[in-house]
């Protein structure tokens, strides 16, 4: 067995907390479920903001309240939902490349807003390869620790990290915001007509474009369940013979309500599909709250098309912002000459709340988050 | 169902196209879905495509949608689809082999075949005589990692799900649901009438490929008894490494 030379330890792991990458592919002909991440766009970044491959396995947490011990110094991102996160309780920055020290406690608040918290750190989280995949699937005990969910107490092993030279420094940020607040978790959720569209009445197809739903408590990886007015199908006939699932897919089983498919999903399925959410929208989403509502807005595979390339532009091809050097300075250290630099300090136009620490950095070393006395 | 509308290439989202075949449960439906899979693997689209997933009756071709839109890609399908127009039940499919699994009905591990006798008015003996009597073809592998869906059940054996699924269904169950037939590969909740257990493995993540059985693969179920089962599961625990 390999032994890592860097390991996070799981003190409160919050209602879920899952290793999850962008999946396991090639195995559902297997009867194998894709898994990984439900909001691919938050873990890509996250990924990118540590200097991972954006397939590295990053953590997701549902509903946060996540406590983790790093035993190294880590470069650190966090992205998704909208949560505190704090460094051995100072506040630190989401969506930004952040530095815990060794010993460092990282920990999420629950979410103000979104549903799905992710923890990138530099390396990757280096659970064993299943079927060409990191991601946990529960429901069949593939992956992740053991077939199984982390748990408080958890160790899990850190790969190692990029060379040196392609670790984004403390303070860098995506350069297109890509965070989600409740403004957006009001628009309507895009989708293509399902392969299934037809068995559906023209009632049944006006109620789904024209109905608000509720988002089910019941909801999970698998499936998000939505409550609202039944769609109903030619003859009651929701069942079909066996066909392939996808991410996305909007199936309505005999109940009338539909559910949309997740990362979990069964590689094949019975019910009828009405529609396809595209996935320009899928984090938008996933990341809404049960009881929350969902309006479905019917597109065309060309625009589908355009807005997944948009997307994929932003997420892939868009450089990172790298942090100013804000002061820069000849220091003796330890009776050496130094350069003591000050990155980026507390300035961050998109967050209310003012930062308190500011990013010390000696020569070309890792750089330190120091907190500043506000007082002073 | 009106003919004409099969094959049909259809998008499922941007990144899967779906190429249906028609909506039931045909021999000669899923040879061409399994033809088709294989002339897409051999054909110059292969770069661009994700992963398939065969099903009865249909196929589903996931791909890059950045290195590849949905109106290139569904020509292309078009073409390949003309190789496999030829193609029935007769047609070679992926798999001919006959797997022969051995079955302890009954008893504690078929805790059900009381409920399919009865129902079938038919004694214990007779459902497994049945059951074990058929050749089963795998349409599919679905619903749990390495789980087939085979056809070819007697109908006099039907029998309705359990009206509350179990919470926990052991490695190896053989069930029946309606008139399908089934194995379950690993232990999950299930709602069929389970009639006895195997002791093959058919699916290890260890093994390429880790499922056991292959669409097109013929099934047959033998019959054995608990001692013989015990043995099985003995020997197999002593191969593992």
């Amino acid at each position: 067995m390999r032994t890592s030379t860097s390991n996070i330890k799981v003190i409160t792991p919050g209602a879920r907390l899952t290793v999850q990458d962008l999946g396991r592919r090639g195995s559902q002909k297997y009867g194998v479920s894709v898994s990984g991440v439900l909001d691919a766009s938050a873990a890509i970044i996250a990924n990118r903001l540590v200097g991972n491959p954006t397939t590295s396995a990053v953590l997701e947490s549902t509903f946060g309240g996540v406590s983790l011990e790093f035993d190294c110094e880590s470069r650190v991102a966090v992205t998704g939902a909208d949560v505190n996160v704090g460094i051995n309780d100072v506040d630190m920055p989401a969506w930004e490349t952040i530095i815990v020290p060794r010993s460092g406690v990282l920990s999420l608040s629950v979410p103000i807003s979104g549903s799905h918290v992710y923890v990138a750190v530099a390396g990757g989280i280096d659970s064993p390869i299943v079927l060409g995949s990191r991601s946990t699937h529960v429901a069949s005990g593939i992956g992740g620790m053991d077939g199984n969910a982390v748990s408080a107490g958890d160790v899990l092993p850190v790969g190692d990290e990029a060379s040196s030279d392609q670790r984004p420094r403390a303070g860098t940020t995506p350069s297109v915001d890509l965070r989600l607040s409740q403004s957006n978790f009001v628009a309507p959720i895009r989708a293509l007509p399902g392969p299934q569209y037809d068995l559906f009445t023209p009632e049944g197809q006006s109620s789904f474009w024209s109905s608000s739903f509720n988002i089910s408590v019941r909801s999970d990886r698998q499936g998000m369940r939505l409550e609202g007015p039944t769609i109903e199908a030619v003859g009651g006939k929701y069942d079909i013979v066996s066909d392939a699932a996808y991410m996305g897919a909007v199936q309505i089983p005999g109940d009338g309500m539909p559910i949309v498919l997740l990362a979990d999903r069964q590689s094949t399925g019975g019910y009828t599909k009405i529609a396809s959410v595209i996935r320009a929208d899928l984090s938008n989403l996933v990341q809404r709250q049960p009881g929350s509502e969902v309006v479905f807005e019917q597109v065309d595979i060309d625009t589908a098309e355009m807005l997944a390339r948009e997307q994929h532009r932003m997420l892939f091809d868009e450089p990172l912002q790298t942090p100013s050097i804000h002061l820069s300075q000849r220091v003796v250290c330890n009776g050496t000459d130094m350069n003591l630099s000050i990155v980026k300090p507390s300035i961050d136009s998109s967050s209310s709340s003012d930062r308190r620490f500011i990013w010390l950095r000696l020569d070309e070393s890792d750089d330190v988050a120091v907190e500043v006395d506000e007082s002073e | 169902m009106d003919s004409k509308r099969y094959p049909r290439i259809f998008a499922a989202n941007e990144s899967a196209a779906l190429i249906e075949f028609g909506d039931s449960i045909d021999y000669g439906i899923n040879a061409k879905v399994y033809a088709l899979q294989r002339a897409i693997e051999e054909s110059d689209l292969a770069h661009a495509v994700v992963e398939m997933i065969p099903t009865f009756r249909s196929l589903l071709v996931e791909y890059d949608f950045s290195e590849i839109d949905f109106s290139t890609i569904s020509s292309h399908i078009q073409y390949a689809l003309s190789a496999v127009e030829s193609i029935d039940e007769s047609s070679d499919m992926q798999d001919s082999n006959v797997y022969d699994l051995p079955v302890a009905y009954g008893g504690d591990f078929g805790p059900d075949l009381a409920t399919v006798a009865n129902h079938a008015d038919l004694s214990q003996d007779e459902v497994i005589e049945i059951h074990s009597g058929s050749d089963y073809r795998v349409f599919m592998l679905g619903f749990a990692p390495g789980f087939p869906y085979l056809g070819g059940m007697d109908a006099r054996i039907a029998c309705p799900r359990l009206a509350t699924p179990r919470v926990r269904v052991p490695a190896g169950a053989v069930g029946i649901a309606e008139s399908q037939t089934g194995i379950y590969p690993n232990e999950s909740p299930g709602g069929w009438q389970i009639i006895g257990r195997s002791p093959a493995v058919l699916f290890d993540v260890d093994v390429d490929p880790p499922a056991a059985l292959r669409p097109g693969a013929t099934v047959r179920f033998k019959p054995i008894s608990f001692d013989e089962f015990e043995q099985a599961r003995a020997s197999k625990r002593s191969d593992t490494r």
